[in-house]
């Protein structure tokens, strides 16, 4: 009974058709035209993510189709897809994560209008869908530039060209990558490729044009090259030789751009200086530091570079070049002036010291109530001058504190005047001997008061002083007279100046024949002077 | 007449069916996809006017002759902070700056006195010629923060160079004298305070480890902004090479116009 109605339904629609349409009846659609194209060229190979046109010819322009197509091995219909517009097109058919992959082929196709009594076309067309890339992994996870070589792996993908996105740092790039048959991406980490922390999160074959990304999580860590070598140009060097042009370089291999971190002995003393000097490529792996002087106050010892590394790499990633640079140079050490030359008991006096060879200065002194501090650092101004307090305690005694100035180049002595509140002018009580004969250097002792940083002075012609050293406790001073040959027998008037005033005695000055009258005493009175 | 003569040339309703062979998806329309709209550009005098204002104002500005900063530096190497010292930072007049880092052998000095620049470490000296201590010294001194806002009178003509990270970025592209510190520097400044908190020097080129050209940086952020003498002031300096921190200064102190000597620099 179905069957009966179906045919005469069949029959009234054909009879329908060819009243209406009678030139027609027999014109079937022209499928000859059948092709698949994506961007306007055709196709034979697609991806998931991709999309393309199916043609079927002007004729077919608003047919609806019935498809025979072949996947693999099996066959299968679909009724009634797609429908074709006015150019006999179906557009933007897209493969997504559904779509089996591999060969498959349009067999047949036919309009579905006409059913059982449209011939089946023999379109035959084959279609390639090829997998996207389904993760991505590195192997290994880091490395080292200038030193290890990496692979970037991407599964179910071979033979391709991928696209991958990525961080670097947290910035975002792309780059296209050819895959090897293993799905393999090999490549070298070189001296200057960039650092940090890579994280590929997308990944997709090359060849699409859609924005269909495979999310994956692919992290891997660049870590700064490692120097392999250090050296430097030159074995010894004078400090502050040559005005600054006795000079030397660090070298550091695999080092180029990069500062440095080094260990060092200086005179058997160890110690480490970190970011210093930025080594300047000069062959795209090597470095060279600027033009390196030692300065004036340089410490003059075997200068040690025990160990040395690149300073964006932790300790442990060092080469022990055991290389000694030998500094010579820092001369003994002299003082210019000391301003001001004392300081009262109670407080404490900021002195400024200028000279040469200051280098490396420190003070002691066996000066009770005396002590130092706020030492500048004389070495920035090459040992010329500097600065330090003077620390006097309330129970210091007034009085001449002998101070020594320690240097690289040796030690000197110096007097500092602990002064007091009232501090009185010096005086003098007696020069003994009180006397000395022309042509001699007579060893003499002044003893008086408050001789504090005394300065000896005199205008009698051929008298001068040397090795005056005040006592500490400022009651007498020793000092050397020396009379010259060409002095005239006479009384000198000796002077002793401080910072509260002077004071005078006498010292006679005479010949040989004077000086060894013998005397002749009578009781206590001198009664007679006998010259031999 | 056949059943496709039958059809209009208007486009058929789309059969969303899922197929072994596709599934027909309405084509994107051109409207789908807006075309990103760029941020107008601004006049570069209007930002720099907006950041002199943020950071305290001109007179304040002006009246800053020198500072003093101290306070603590941290270096940074592939596997994190690699130690801290005490660090401390003389600038005057615009030109000059003293960095004083103490080390075993003795402090590390990097001096420029806007001529020369020179490194001090336990008796040697270096002369600079580019590198990070330049670029230091630049940041400090004529690309830096008070040049800026100061552009004119110090020769600067910025670009207006678009938004990035949420700041307005004013580039400058340096002269040929210059490139040994950087190829172009570019000035952060803020959308929401107007403080200028980067400033970015674009250093060379390399590669990545997928062998794309990768323009190198080296940039300095800013920070913990505090009112000193009423200049807004940056307390906290974090120093950047290629996106990867390499410093980070925490100052304690900082005080303006402290009649430091030209000799301090030299």
């Amino acid at each position: 009974m179905r069957f009966l109605k179906h045919i005469v339904l069949r029959a009234i629609w054909v009879c329908t058709c060819l009243m209406v349409f009678p030139l027609a009846s027999y014109a079937q659609v022209d499928f000859s035209s059948f092709s698949l194209t994506a961007g306007g060229a055709p196709v034979s190979e697609l991806l998931i993510g991709d999309c393309f046109d199916l043609h079927a010819g002007p004729n077919a322009a608003g047919v609806t189709l019935d498809i025979i197509y072949q996947i693999g091995n099996s066959t299968g219909y679909i009724d009634g897809w797609p429908t074709l517009d006015g150019n006999g097109t179906a557009s933007n058919i897209c493969l997504d994560e559904s779509t089996i992959l591999g060969w498959r082929s349009f067999l047949y196709i036919r309009d579905h209008a006409w059913g059982n009594d449209q011939h089946w076309f023999a379109a035959n067309y084959g279609l390639t869908i090829l997998p996207q890339p389904s993760g991505a992994n590195y192997d290994p996870t880091s490395g080292v530039d200038g030193l290890n070589n990496f692979v970037f792996h991407a599964s179910g993908v071979a033979n391709r060209d991928v696209r991958i996105h990525y961080t670097l740092n947290g910035n975002p790039g792309e780059a296209v990558i050819p895959l090897d048959g293993g799905g393999n991406y090999s490549s070298t980490l070189e001296h200057y490729t960039a650092t940090g922390s890579y994280v590929v999160d997308k990944i997709r074959d090359a060849a699409t044009n859609t924005d269909y990304w495979v999310n994956v999580y692919a992290p891997f860590d660049a870590y700064p090259p490692i120097m392999d070598w250090f050296s430097t140009d030159k074995s010894s060097l004078v400090a502050g030789g040559a005005n600054g042009t006795d000079t030397f370089h660090m070298y550091g291999g695999n080092a180029g751009n990069y500062s440095i971190d080094y260990a060092y002995t200086i005179g058997g003393v160890g110690g480490a200086d970190y970011n210093w000097p930025f080594l300047y490529d000069y062959n795209g792996r090597d470095g060279v530091s600027g033009a390196i002087s030692a300065m004036k106050c340089t410490n003059p010892a075997p200068h040690v570079f025990t160990a040395a590394k690149i300073d964006a790499n932790s300790w442990g990633w060092e080469v022990y070049p055991n290389l000694t640079i030998t500094i010579t140079g820092s001369g003994t050490p002299s003082i210019g002036s000391l301003t001001p030359l004392s300081g009262p008991r109670g407080q404490n006096t900021t002195v400024t010291l200028t000279g040469q060879n200051l280098c490396g200065a420190s003070f002691t002194t066996n000066y009770s109530g005396l002590s130092f501090s706020n030492i500048s650092d004389p070495d920035a101004s090459d040992g010329t001058s500097m600065t330090a307090r003077f620390d006097v305690t309330s129970s210091a005694a007034a009085g001449n504190a002998l101070v020594t100035l320690h240097t690289r180049g040796g030690n000197i002595d110096f007097y500092f005047g602990i002064t007091q509140s009232g501090q009185g002018a010096p005086t003098i009580t007696s020069i003994s001997p009180s006397g000395g004969i022309v042509g001699s250097t007579v060893p003499v002792t002044i003893t008086g008061t408050n001789l504090i940083l005394p300065v000896l002075s005199t205008t009698y012609a051929g008298l001068t002083f040397t090795n005056i050293v005040p006592a500490a406790d400022g009651n007498s001073i020793s000092a050397n007279f020396v009379i010259s040959g060409s002095a005239v027998s006479g009384t000198a008037t000796v002077k002793v100046t401080t910072g509260a005033g002077f004071g005078t005695n006498t010292f006679n000055v005479g010949t040989g024949a004077f000086l060894s009258k013998e005397y002749i005493y009578l009781g206590d009175r001198v009664i007679a002077v006998v010259a031999p | 007449m056949t059943a496709a003569l039958s059809q209009t040339k208007k486009d058929p309703p789309i059969d969303p069916r899922v197929t072994p062979m596709g599934t027909q998806r309405p084509k994107p329309s051109a409207t789908e996809k807006p075309e990103e709209k760029k941020a107008p550009a601004i006049p570069p005098g209007q930002t720099i006017a907006k950041a002199v204002a943020a950071h305290g104002g001109k007179n304040a500005e002006a009246a800053v002759k020198d500072s003093i900063a101290t306070g603590k530096v941290t270096f940074f190497n592939s596997k994190g902070a690699a130690g801290t010292r005490d660090v401390r930072v003389t600038r005057k007049g615009g030109n000059a700056v003293e960095r004083i880092i103490p080390q075993d052998s003795g402090d590390l000095r990097e001096v420029s006195d806007g001529t020369t620049t020179t490194q001090f470490l336990g008796g040697f000296k270096v002369a600079v010629d580019g590198g990070p201590t330049a670029r230091f010294v630049a940041a400090n001194t004529g690309r830096s923060i008070e040049s800026l806002l100061d552009a004119s009178a110090k020769g600067l003509s910025p670009s207006d160079a678009g938004e990035k990270d949420n700041a307005r970025v004013l580039e400058v592209a340096e002269a040929p004298a210059n490139k040994g510190i950087a190829k172009k520097t570019r000035f952060y400044v803020d959308n929401g305070s107007s403080k200028v908190t980067r400033i970015e020097f674009e250093t060379g080129e390399t590669k990545d480890a997928f062998g794309k050209a990768f323009t190198t940086t080296e940039s300095f952020s800013y920070s913990d902004f505090r009112d000193v003498q009423g200049v807004s002031t940056p307390f906290r300096i974090e120093r950047f090479v290629n996106g990867l921190k390499v410093e980070e200064t925490q100052f304690d102190s900082i005080k303006f116009n402290n009649s430091v000597k030209d000799e301090v620099f030299k």
